[in-house]
């Protein structure tokens, strides 16, 4: 055996995990001074670098991994449904809620100026009524520019002294929600459901909306009522 | 006040409950695998990238992909082989983006490698690490990964067979040139 074909064979000796090397291999190394020192120096490089690689791939789990995977997990299992505006938009509704009052009033004004016959397009296309449903709660609606982009029109039914509650309306909204109505009142009723996350996770809430009738007032209370 | 919506026909109460229930089930089933896979995801990332932050960062990522797709895996045995591929993949996508902007950032010098020591020295040398992490970044990625796990403790070549979903005798096969691509690269 020549020293090449010897220490290519220590070479892919070691290389398979191997401890010791063939009997051949091993007769020649020790009558070959220049393969026994080439054997010696593979061994210390092949333990060198098995021992390099076991601090590489052994290094212990940062104790925040878990919690910080926890974590993410929480994100991902809270419910966002596809419903729901988002709370930045709730929050623009109730600042339109003062917008679409204020709105509503002018227009009232307007009407009553002989000069401005402007017609606000709600009162003029409700001629249907919006029946009792529970109090102090926000309708979400469909059929409306911005409802067709998030799949619904938000409105608030506030609680009022009377049986009937008050729906109020975005400015925006207006023409959307007469034609809801208009729509709706031929099927009579509609489908509810709650949305956003149920208290203390109860069971959704299922309710039917029924629409008898519904009246366009102004939200000031002292002004005189549209219909 | 509560939020209603008002739904169109076609999606039940029953829909909407039933979704949660499986998610439920499924979070559990993740949480009871996720302190031994986390540390798997862990040390194959740490493997790729010798770095135990981006290393953490890379695991997370991986585990929170495994858990979005969890319901779609049908035999969970494959769970930790699933892991395993995923953490790998964000490993080496980091590594590459690093290895990127490093040679942009350093085009104009040139590493300076030392000489090799003796086999005697190596073994407690820092300078041996850098050089084996170097020679490790240049194998081929299936050679790489091979070595990465069958390196950690505990996994014997048929564990390593298992989690890639390959035959014993490959693994022996890419161990054996990877080790040797590693000794050239080396002396």
């Amino acid at each position: 055996m020549n020293c090449q074909t010897v220490q290519k064979q220590i070479t892919e000796h070691l290389a398979t995990l191997g401890s010791g090397v063939p009997p051949k291999t091993e007769t020649h190394c020790r009558n070959c001074a220049e393969c026994r020192a080439f054997y010696q120096a593979q061994r210390g490089l092949f333990a060198a670098l098995d021992a390099g690689l076991q601090n590489l791939a052994n290094e212990p789990m940062p104790a925040s991994l878990v919690p910080r995977v926890r974590a993410g997990l929480q994100q991902i299992a809270a419910p966002r449904s596809s419903w729901t505006p988002g709370w930045g938009l709730a929050a623009l509704a109730a600042v339109a809620v003062v917008v679409v009052g204020f709105g509503v009033v002018r227009t009232r004004h307007t009407q009553s100026d002989p000069a401005s016959r402007g017609n606000p397009v709600a009162v003029n296309r409700l001629p249907q009524r919006v029946g009792p449903v529970s109090s102090d709660r926000r309708m979400t609606l469909v059929n409306s520019p911005l409802g067709r982009e998030h799949g619904h029109i938000a409105v608030r039914v506030a609680k009022t002294a009377e049986a009937m509650p008050e729906v109020i309306v975005l400015a925006e909204e207006r023409e959307g929600f007469a034609r809801f109505v208009d729509g709706r009142t031929r099927q009579q009723t509609a489908a509810v459901l709650p949305v956003g996350p149920a208290p203390n996770d109860q069971p959704v809430d299922v309710a039917l909306l029924e629409i008898k009738e519904v009246k366009i007032e102004a939200l000031d209370p002292t002004a005189e009522q549209v219909r | 006040m509560q939020e209603l919506v008002l739904n169109p026909p076609g999606r039940t109460l029953e829909q909407v409950s039933g979704q949660e229930g499986a998610c439920r089930g499924a979070r559990e089933e993740f949480e009871l695998r996720l302190a031994e896979c986390g540390t798997l995801a862990f040390r194959v990332a740490q493997g790729v990238l010798r770095n135990a932050a981006d290393a953490e960062d890379v695991a997370q990522e991986a585990l929170l992909r495994a858990y979005r797709q969890f319901h779609k895996l049908r035999d969970l045995g494959r769970f930790r082989s699933w892991i395993v591929r995923i953490s790998f993949r964000l490993a080496l996508d980091r590594w590459r983006s690093q290895r990127r902007r490093e040679l942009r950032e350093t085009a104009w010098s040139q590493p300076v490698f030392a000489s090799a020591p003796t086999a005697e020295e190596v073994a407690a040398s820092n300078e041996f690490q850098a050089r084996l992490e170097r020679a490790l970044d240049e194998l081929p990625e299936k050679l790489r990964l091979v070595l990465i796990l069958s390196a950690i403790q505990g996994y014997t070549l048929e564990e390593v067979s298992r989690l890639l979903e390959i035959p014993v005798g490959t693994v022996k096969s890419r161990l054996f040139f990877a080790r040797k691509q590693l000794a050239e690269k080396l002396k």
